[in-house]
């Protein structure tokens, strides 16, 4: 009787301290409030091997401004792979910024899929709730593609994105812009 | 002794209870008053602010139970109070009567009329006439803490093209040259079960597009040209939820299937995630130097007759510039996500303005040729 309690006591506080051992992780791993943690759904189950080669990565996201004349360059520091890189710069495009004169114009239920590249050309796949979710008129698609064409054509081996939308192309995302070609950059959006 | 105490202490206890049976019904009866209106403010708040070098009042009632009907209006000897009159509506606890900031306003005035109605009424420095005010509404602001509200801002003057602005309408049917024998195709933005973009306050793009397309036939043919519309009702073009490229290849067919066709012009409104963003733009495609004069001609006139904000006459990858097999234009009239401009583009007066304007920029484009 005695031996259990004692053994259920040792075991709470060894509980409490592993708890505490992780939130120091990942705390540590934060880096600063800027920085977005990358890992993916799918990496964060991944191999310690994996885990060790993560390094961390400035990347140039851009947001429009609130009147949506044009695209504003945000650095954010993000925590990925080599291999995956891509997709954390598109998780911090869709986790938003926190500066009063910007906006964000993803769909907020909108989830990325991933992202593939190829031959200078980033497929980039999203589900149902970027087109579903999508309230923007023509300066809408044009601040959405241009955001996410600029962001990942910060990467010089990326020349066009194309936007699929549950693994199949689109033709647009209400009825303007033609997506259904890949896109290159939008220089002429962005604000000095 | 003790029976008549007894009896003294009842009385007490009933008289007690009569008063009090007295003031529930009272209170009752003010309660069914209450509840009758289905409206209440339950906010108010005013504050300064400059815009373009311009002093406004800013007014803010919240109203509990959503978007009510109102009416302005000015009474003969009372020139300098703006009277907003708005029905079933209860005043609520706010105020009956608060001073405002004194430079543009003196005071307000919240009173209840016998018809449920609400009259406020704003005693300004100036004549009504000689001062620019706007009346919209305006979403909850959980941040803010704020209600749905209705806003009332108030100039500190009014400009020569506000004055120029409010004189009446020619009724004389607008007719411009150089249209005459000239083939017109213009679609209408979104319909049937694409509604397009949405206001906040329910206004949907495929409403005002069709109204402001309709405007625009009259006056083209008024004019003597020959107009194709992509739709003329609230329907979709190739069928109810098609995919874009269909239905938007439809729109490009009707205009192309006749090679007498000279030019293509859509109408849309714009619309954005934040209630910031305003203004109208024309778009052409890169390569179409028709397009771009077309654009540009129109987009000058809906600049120089709305005084809407000029977000400029762009490029775009629009499907329908693109596949049209003549010089075509996407207008993007005005944001339908920003409040002051969904109320413009849900007004018929403006509709019209905004039409005679496109045919405006039409006619000078077939000037130029």
């Amino acid at each position: 009787m005695k031996l259990r309690n004692i053994l259920a006591i040792v075991l709470a506080v060894l509980c409490m301290a592993l708890l505490a051992g992780c939130d120091e992780q990942s705390k540590a791993g934060g880096g600063s409030s800027q920085a977005v943690v990358s890992g993916s759904s799918s990496s964060s189950a991944g191999s310690s091997a994996a885990l060790q080669e993560a390094a961390f990565l400035d990347i140039s996201v851009y947001y429009p401004d609130v009147n949506a004349t044009g695209l504003v360059a945000v650095t954010k520091t993000v925590k990925a792979q080599e291999t995956e890189k891509y997709q954390a710069a598109v998780e911090a495009l869709l986790a938003g910024t926190d500066d009063k004169r910007l906006t964000e114009v993803f769909p907020k239920k909108a989830k990325l899929r991933e992202v593939s590249v190829s031959g200078g050309m980033a497929k980039v796949d999203f589900d149902k709730n970027l087109t579903a979710g999508f309230v923007g008129g023509s300066t809408g698609e044009e601040m959405l593609v241009g955001s996410l064409v600029n962001t990942l054509t910060e990467f010089p081996e990326i020349k066009k994105v194309q936007i699929l939308v549950e693994g199949k192309a689109i033709d647009s995302l209400s009825g303007h812009l033609d997506l259904s070609r890949p896109v290159g950059r939008m220089s002429e959006l962005i604000k000095k | 002794m003790h029976l008549s105490f007894f009896r003294n202490r009842l009385w007490k206890v009933l008289l007690v209870l009569a008063a009090f049976a007295g003031l529930l019904g009272l209170s009752d009866d003010a309660g069914r008053a209450e509840a009758a209106a289905s409206h209440e403010l339950n906010y108010f708040k005013y504050e300064t602010f400059t815009q373009e070098g311009r002093k406004w009042l800013r007014l803010e009632l919240g109203i509990k139970g959503g978007s009510v009907e109102y009416a302005t209006s000015v009474r003969e000897l009372t020139p300098k109070q703006l009277h907003v009159v708005l029905s079933d509506t209860a005043r609520g606890k706010v105020k009956s009567d608060i001073s405002l900031d004194r430079k543009i306003a003196k005071y307000l005035t919240l009173r209840e009329n016998g018809d449920n109605s609400l009259d406020v009424m704003v005693s300004l420095n100036k004549p009504v006439a000689d001062q620019m005010y706007k009346i919209y509404f305006a979403e909850p602001e959980r941040h803010g803490k704020k209600p749905y509200r209705m806003v009332i801002e108030i100039a500190e003057n009014k400009l020569d093209r506000e004055y120029e602005a409010e004189k009446p309408v020619q009724q004389a049917p607008d007719s411009f040259e150089n249209l005459a024998g000239h083939r017109i195709v213009l679609d209408p933005g979104h319909g049937g079960s694409d509604s397009g973009a949405r206001g906040h306050n329910g206004l949907m793009e495929k409403t005002a597009t069709l109204a402001i397309s309709k405007n625009v036939a009259d006056i083209l043919r008024g004019s003597g040209a020959v107009v194709t519309m992509t739709r003329d009702s609230d329907k979709d073009v190739y069928g109810p939820m098609a995919s874009d490229r269909d239905e938007l290849q439809a729109r490009v067919d009707v205009g192309n299937a006749s090679a007498g066709n000279e030019i293509f012009v859509s109408i849309h409104c714009d619309a954005f995630t934040s209630p910031t963003a305003h203004g109208t733009s024309t778009f052409y495609y890169q390569s179409s130097h028709r397009g771009r004069l077309l654009a540009e001609a129109i987009h000058q006139a809906i600049v120089d007759e709305t005084g809407l904000a000029s977000r400029g006459a762009k490029t775009a990858r629009f499907y329908v510039l693109r596949n049209s097999a003549m010089p075509a234009t996407l207008i993007e009239t005005a944001f339908i996500s920003n409040y002051q401009e969904e109320a413009l583009l849900g007004d018929p007066d403006f509709q019209y303005k905004l039409a005679v304007a496109i045919c405006r920029g039409i006619s000078q484009y077939f000037k130029m040729r």
